[in-house]
């Protein structure tokens, strides 16, 4: 079992394909789920 | 990433949120996102900082390019599909991170090989029953 598993998740801070930035903050109050691609080949 | 978008209408019925993370660069994802239609938000990390944090890994050529991949390509081409060239870095493995709504990570999924990923009946269920 994954030792992140019910502990905070890590905070970040990125720019997507629009240059908007996002942030974990931004959906508090919603479930996310962060989907880590391979590579975009 | 086709199953994902195929049942995101039960995905969104339970508030979650997809965005997808990559870590290529602006060529490359805007021609992602073209190619592909892709609604939910492609974010950049470049540097792979949030990679690494999550743990996920570079696998190794056996990792890529064993038994269980080829099966799986084979499978694509006599589908009539053909697998994408490899991007920046071939041996770069994903995953997925499901985080509630209070920020807590609720499952932490990391591959093991390109094709493995969590169904998303798991990250449903997971979801579900909280």
């Amino acid at each position: 079992m994954s030792r992140l598993l019910g502990t905070p998740a890590i905070k970040f801070e990125l720019p997507d394909t629009e240059n908007a930035i996002h942030r974990l903050e931004d959906d508090r109050g919603h479930w996310l789920l962060l989907v880590f691609h391979r590579h975009l080949g | 990433m086709t199953q994902l978008r195929q049942r995101e209408s039960e995905l969104t019925a339970e508030d979650i949120r997809v965005k997808v993370v990559s870590f290529d660069g602006d060529i490359m994802a805007d021609a992602y996102r073209s190619q592909t239609n892709l609604e939910w938000p492609l974010l950049r990390d470049v540097d792979r900082s949030l990679y690494q944090a999550y743990g996920f890994t570079r696998g190794s050529w056996w990792d890529i390019y064993g038994p269980q991949s080829i099966w799986k390509y084979l499978k694509l081409i006599f589908s009539g599909r053909r697998p994408g060239k490899p991007g920046k870095d071939w041996r770069q493995l994903g995953g997925d991170v499901l985080i509630d709504s209070a920020g807590i990570v609720r499952l932490h999924f990391v591959s093991e090989n390109p094709h493995d990923r969590p169904s998303v009946d798991e990250i449903l269920e997971v979801a579900k029953s909280q």
